[in-house]
């Protein structure tokens, strides 16, 4: 009898401090820009580009160094549509032509309208986790809701650039502008 | 024997859990896209990251921050700033000023409305009452504390408040507000988002009910509030740069029940005002980015408003354009700027108030700029300021001197030295009479006081030293504190002149008080501000603020209004703290709580003072959240900036409302 009480007090007391380890480091949150970065890379392994020679596959980032440091970690030694990623920090958004697809960084807002002008009509895939960012012309925008990071889709962007977006990504879009 | 196994079992699982939750960031980018979503994300640390690299004591409220502040108003929510002191006084007028000074009407602090100065020259400060915005529709509230005089100008000495609102386009949900609460309180908003090609324009309307206040006895104060509020905002990315144009149109009834100075009644003569507040502004403002490292942004806007106060009326017109450029060059970065400002404030006299001449144009023309030089990585040297010349005490020149040293992304420290003004207001240039009554203590006869202003009135003049650290620790804790040191010359103070004994209409003292500059001293205190988010459901936050003023007056000068004390170490808290607690419980519940800590109220009891808020929310949908907020419980009075010069009006009603929100 006393045996089975010393039980379920172990029992209680394991569940409890089983409970209370996941309150405390169980749900230790992800930084949304590590997931946003994991996303924006996985995103991208949806596309698909017009076929080229080249080897590497070039991700531009414009944004600050956590950003950078972020997509880098992320896509380090993977690679999209058969080629490898090499991850590059953008200096000047004229140099987003160079690239295949770009992200820009919430820490530089101010740089995505130039940096769309830039790479309008071009096979470049851009990325984007400034608040309305499809809105404003961008073909994939990352936000954070509900604590889970989410995104849309701007087909009709990715159209006009000749990117297929596939029909799952667009299915797990929150929203969706323009039609496939 | 199979009990215990079940017992390591869970142990086991548990643990499992806990390290598959705590993936490296290496192999998220492993998960599938479903998977990916589902992981629980604290809010991005950017923006603070960013604050790293500012070398001045600066905090942000955002978005989320007003969402479960629960606050009602601006001033509700300046409480959450670390230092400020916020004290009403009636239920339709506010002090609020930062680093002490709130008994001189809270005439250090500058506030700004997407660039737009709110700052009136008359009394020297902010008709809070009248600054009501959709608080929905703000991005962010950035509170600079300390000098801002080289960026901003004249009056910003003890801070700088930038509310800043969202751009259209990233409004992208229509918006119904619906809020009921104790003694008929209200507040009611909607906001409508349409685009119009690559632009968006939002619209809102506002319709807002505050109860009158009561005082010590219970007895109903009589200052009710009405505000009816519209306006507009349009936002368009052209090629050829950012454009903006808002709006804003408002009519605020307001009931007051005065004590007028009239000598022939005992005590103060009680009467009741009713009258209504207009104002409207418009606003332009185009942002071009010319080249990678060049920027320009060219702001011009206009602002109107009539308030027929029952001592004074005022009517002020206020134009004003600014424009400002950026440059970055290897180790350089520039920015330069010029603004022209002209203010009309035009009076009509009571018999209680008279200006003469009873209408003043204040022109201000400045001039800024600032070289942001980075010595080497990591570190900075700031060096600018402003030269303005204005029509009252013509040329002012404010400059600053800030290093910054980061020594990581996580951790930073800051110096800076600064020098600021205040620049004369109306009432203290024009100033023919200003009524107040008191009694004489040793006769027992009703005293007039008379305040007197004058021309020869100069600009108050601060020169402040500030240090600060910042750091980011992992688990989301971030730790912010500041100190400073400042002296302050010519602050406006107040002088007894020869008084006469009148006999008519019934024996009385009539006392002349000069507004002069015969008040100097120093203050010196610490800020401290913590953010800990120790899970993704849990985010606190907390504050503490020492204060500590030492002013003296020229010798043979004494404060007539005893706005300071006879230490001359002011009546503000000396200490203040603050905790708040969000919780996210689950299914769309959610709690908060707020606690607010003062040793010392204003005026009022004078005693410590410990109020708290707290909202329960229920967001069963994206589209629909609910709450149940309650204010100021605990604070048993109104904090009285001035109880010596302002009739103590008494307690502040705590209040409970429910408020329902519909996004579509």
């Amino acid at each position: 009898m006393r045996a089975s009480l010393l039980l379920r007090i172990l029992v209680f007391v394991a569940i409890l401090a089983g409970m209370c380890e996941s309150a405390v480091y169980g749900k230790d949150p992800q930084t949304s820009h590590e997931v946003i970065a994991a996303i924006a890379y996985r995103a991208s392994t949806f596309v698909d580009w017009p076929v080229t020679d080249s080897t590497t596959f070039v991700f531009g980032v414009i944004g600050d160094q956590t950003s950078f440091g972020a997509i880098q970690r992320a896509c380090d030694g993977k690679q999209i549509c058969n080629r490898i990623v090499s991850v590059i920090r953008l200096q000047d958004t004229s140099e987003a032509r160079k690239c295949n697809a770009i992200f820009v960084d919430e820490s530089e807002t101010e740089k995505l309208p130039s940096a769309l002008a830039y790479t309008k009509g071009l096979p470049i895939l851009t990325l984007s986790d400034i608040p309305s960012a499809v809105e404003r012309g961008a073909m994939i925008g990352l936000f954070v809701a509900d604590n889970r990071v989410r995104f849309s889709v701007n087909i009709k962007q990715s159209k006009a650039s000749k990117l297929k977006l596939s029909s799952r990504l667009v299915q797990l879009a929150k929203s969706v502008i323009g039609t496939n | 024997m199979n009990r215990m196994r079940t017992v390591i079992g869970i142990a086991c699982l548990l643990s499992a859990k806990q390290v598959l939750a705590q993936q490296d960031a290496k192999d998220l980018a492993k998960l599938d896209l479903d998977q990916l979503m589902n992981i629980e994300v604290t809010a991005a640390t950017k923006k603070l990251e960013k604050l790293q690299n500012i070398a001045s004591a600066v905090f942000v409220i955002n978005q989320d921050d007003i969402k479960h502040s629960g606050a009602r108003t601006i001033p509700e929510l300046l409480r959450l700033v670390p230092g400020f002191e916020v004290a009403q006084i009636s239920g339709n007028a506010w002090r609020v000023s930062a680093r002490g000074f709130n008994a001189g009407f809270g005439n250090k602090l500058l506030v700004l409305v997407d660039g737009r100065n709110v700052y009136t020259q008359l009394h020297n400060g902010v008709y809070w009452e009248s600054l009501n915005i959709l608080l929905d529709d703000i991005e962010r509230i950035e509170v600079v504390r300390g000098p801002g005089g080289a960026l901003w100008g004249s009056n910003a000495v003890n801070g700088v408040v930038n509310i800043i609102t969202k751009s259209a386009l990233d409004t992208s949900e229509d918006l119904v507000k619906v809020s009921y609460g104790s003694s008929g309180l209200n507040d009611n908003a909607f906001r409508l988002v349409r685009r119009v090609g690559d632009a968006s324009v939002r619209t809102y309307g506002m319709f807002q009910e505050t109860p009158e206040t009561r005082n010590m006895k219970g007895n109903a104060n009589g200052d009710t509030t009405k505000n009816m509020q519209g306006g507009f905002r349009l936002d368009s990315v052209k090629d050829s740069g950012q454009y903006t144009l808002q709006g804003d149109i408002y009519s605020i009834r307001e009931t007051q029940n005065l004590g007028l100075p009239d000598v022939t009644v005992p005590g103060p003569k009680k009467e009741e005002f009713d009258y209504t507040n207009h104002g409207a502004s418009l606003m332009g403002k185009w942002q071009r980015k010319w080249s990678e490292s060049v920027a320009t942004s060219l702001q011009i806007y206009f602002d109107t408003f009539y308030r027929p106060m029952p001592q004074l009326e005022e009517g002020r017109n206020t134009f004003d354009v600014d424009f400002t450029g950026t440059s970055k060059q290897g180790k350089h970065s520039l920015t330069v700027g010029a603004n022209y400002r002209t203010s009309k404030g035009n009076t009509v006299a009571s018999e209680y108030t008279v200006l003469s001449p009873s209408s003043r144009t204040i022109d201000i023309w400045s001039l800024y700029g600032q070289d942001e030089i980075t010595l080497k990585k990591g570190l900075s040297l700031a060096l600018g300021g402003k030269a303005e010349h204005n029509s009252i005490s013509r040329l002012e020149f404010q400059p600053t001197a800030r290093l910054l040293f980061s020594k990581s992304d996580r951790e930073s420290y800051w110096l800076a030295a600064s020098s600021s003004v205040r620049i004369p207001g109306q009432a203290e240039l024009d100033s023919q009479a200003q009524f107040y009554k008191t009694t004489d203590i040793s006769s027992g006869l009703p005293v007039l006081v008379k305040l007197i202003g004058s021309s020869a009135f100069k600009p108050e003049r601060a020169s402040t030293f500030e240090s600060g650290a910042r750091f980011v620790t992992s688990k989301n804790l971030t730790l912010d504190v500041s100190t400073y040191l400042s002296h302050y010359s010519s602050l406006r103070s107040f002088t007894n002149l020869t008084p006469s004994l009148l006999t008519s209409p019934v024996t009385y003292i009539l006392q002349p008080v000069q507004i002069d500059n015969h008040l100097s001293g120093d203050t010196a205190g610490i800020e401290l501000s913590v953010r800990f988010q120790p899970m993704a459901r849990l985010r606190m936050s907390g504050s503490y603020a020492y204060t500590s003023l030492r002013l003296s007056y020229d010798r043979g000068h004494v404060d007539a209004l005893d706005l300071y004390g006879d230490d001359g170490r002011g009546e503000g808290p000396r200490h203040s703290a603050s905790i708040m607690a969000n919780y996210d419980c689950m299914k769309g519940w959610a709690t908060d709580v707020s606690l607010f800590y003062k040793d010392h109220d204003i005026g009022g009891t004078g005693q410590a003072n410990i109020s708290w808020n707290f909202r329960i929310s229920y967001a069963p949908s994206k589209a629909f959240d609910i709450a149940f907020v309650g204010c100021n419980f605990g604070s048993s009075t109104l904090n009285i900036p001035t109880g010596r010069l302002h009739e103590i009006f008494g307690a502040s009603l705590p209040s409970a409302r429910l408020e329902a929100r519909w996004h579509f």
